[in-house]
């Protein structure tokens, strides 16, 4: 099914934005989809703010050898990269090929987080706290992918860029995110 | 539940879902879906994860976030820099336009364009594709047609902010053919188009603005230059010497 990669590619033309671009006005423009990232990938307000802080002086750095293609996804991978970088966390690749390795798993295994108990009810009152603490709940490389598609609202190809992985990774781990998102709902219903 | 069943079609599933697939390629899963006994409630389990992440919270940066990135932006001289997208077929369109002109032109005008690659050769470059346009329509793009300069002048004003300088140039050979109005980078700008034998020249004007221009561009000669209280381009076919003496026609005349 990878075989499908190079063939979206083709289909998918990343977004050009018209006209003249300052650092200003690419900052100011996208500096909510960076502070959201930021907040996604390192769950806590004030690390996100010192992300975002700390990548919008890696950009300017960058700045004079930006081409100019897609600002957006420009500047979330430098915010994804500073953010993994303050994490400590590490970038492995994520098996694409044996769905053993994501069914088999034990859910609690993939708990990042092991304050927050599965024990929210999400149906009683699915406000943004619960949504959050379940996404919350993902490996950081799997929500990245799916906090970029769902909430960022980027293409493959832009996910691909941002995370510096090719396109059929982020297919496979778009999907592991969502089964294990479904699974974690799952298990909320049947403990209800 | 499902994740212990899988399909082949599971990635091109989730891709259509996401918008990803061209219509021969989701109208091939579609039928693929009508079959497929695992697809169906996979696809309703990808339905459940998006209504649920439709209820995730949406994090706006924080009011002194925004303040000190500004504040940042404004004050590091990096940041001073403006792009211009470049598009991909850049180099093509340069080689078609410069034709017959040879290598050394084409390198020329790619050095030029390199070079100047700031601000002003963003607004050279918009007032060469003003330029380009018209030439592409049969009557060189005119909104109002007129050789008579007090009938051009009065026509702007009711179409622009600003009263440019319309001059006759006749005694020198420039028949006016009429004006129009372009926008360059964001703002407006009064054309005034004169013939010179069988080349066109494009005279846009704006408000006065800082800045340079290179001097040819994609194989058009651009001249930038101050008039009053006035930034005057002139753009043409015209060879470098024939529009220098264009320029000098137009400062020379009131």
């Amino acid at each position: 099914m990878l075989e499908s990669a190079p063939l979206l590619e083709r289909h998918i033309e990343e977004k050009t934005l018209p006209g003249v671009t300052s650092f200003e006005v690419i900052a100011t423009t996208h500096l909510d989809a960076a502070y959201s990232l930021a907040r996604w990938l390192t769950r806590d307000s004030v690390l996100a703010e010192d992300v975002v802080q700390d990548a919008m002086v890696r950009a300017l750095t960058y700045f004079a050898g930006f081409r100019g293609e897609n600002p957006r996804a420009w500047l979330l991978q430098i915010v994804r990269n500073v953010a993994l970088g303050k994490l400590g966390a590490r970038v492995e690749p994520v098996s694409l090929d044996s769905p053993e390795a994501s069914s088999g798993e034990s859910l609690a295994d993939t708990l990042t987080d092991g304050a927050d108990g599965p024990d929210t009810t999400l149906e009683r009152e699915q406000d943004h706290r619960q949504v959050n603490e379940l996404l919350n709940r993902l490996p950081v490389e799997l929500r990245e992918c799916l906090v970029l598609r769902e909430i960022e609202d980027c293409s493959y190809k832009e996910i691909a860029r941002i995370i510096d992985a090719p396109i059929g990774t982020v297919m496979s781990r778009l999907w592991r995110a969502r089964q294990m998102l479904g699974d974690l709902v799952d298990e909320q219903e049947k403990s209800a | 539940m499902s994740a212990e069943l899988h399909c082949s079609q599971e990635l091109l599933l989730q891709a259509d879902f996401d918008g990803e697939l061209d219509a021969a390629e989701s109208a091939s899963l579609q039928a693929h879906l009508q079959s497929c006994a695992i697809c169906g409630p996979a696809l309703l389990r990808l339905q459940r994860s998006r209504s649920l992440l439709a209820r995730a919270p949406r994090f706006a940066a924080p009011a002194r976030l925004r303040a000190s990135v500004r504040e940042l932006a404004r004050s590091d001289p990096r940041s001073d820099i403006e792009r211009v997208p470049r598009d991909h077929g850049f180099a093509a369109r340069i080689r078609y336009l410069v034709g017959g002109a040879g290598f050394g032109a084409l390198a020329a005008s790619l050095l030029t364009f390199f070079l100047i690659g700031g601000p002003a050769s963003y607004l050279a470059e918009s007032v060469v594709d003003n330029h380009l346009r018209a030439m592409r329509s049969e009557a060189h793009l005119v909104d109002v047609a007129s050789s008579e300069h007090h009938t051009v002048k009065p026509w702007f004003s009711g179409q622009i902010d600003f009263a440019p300088p319309v001059k006759d140039l006749e005694a020198f050979g420039y028949r006016l053919r009429g004006g129009r109005v372009d926008v360059v980078a964001g703002r407006d700008a009064a054309v005034l188009v004169y013939e010179a034998g069988a080349h066109k020249i494009d005279v846009s004007i704006q408000p006065r603005a800082a800045g340079s221009a290179p001097a040819e561009l994609r194989g058009f000669n651009v001249r930038r230059f101050e008039d009053g209280e006035f930034t005057v381009w002139a753009v043409s076919d015209l060879n470098a010497r024939e529009l220098d003496a264009f320029v000098e026609h137009w400062r020379s005349t009131e």
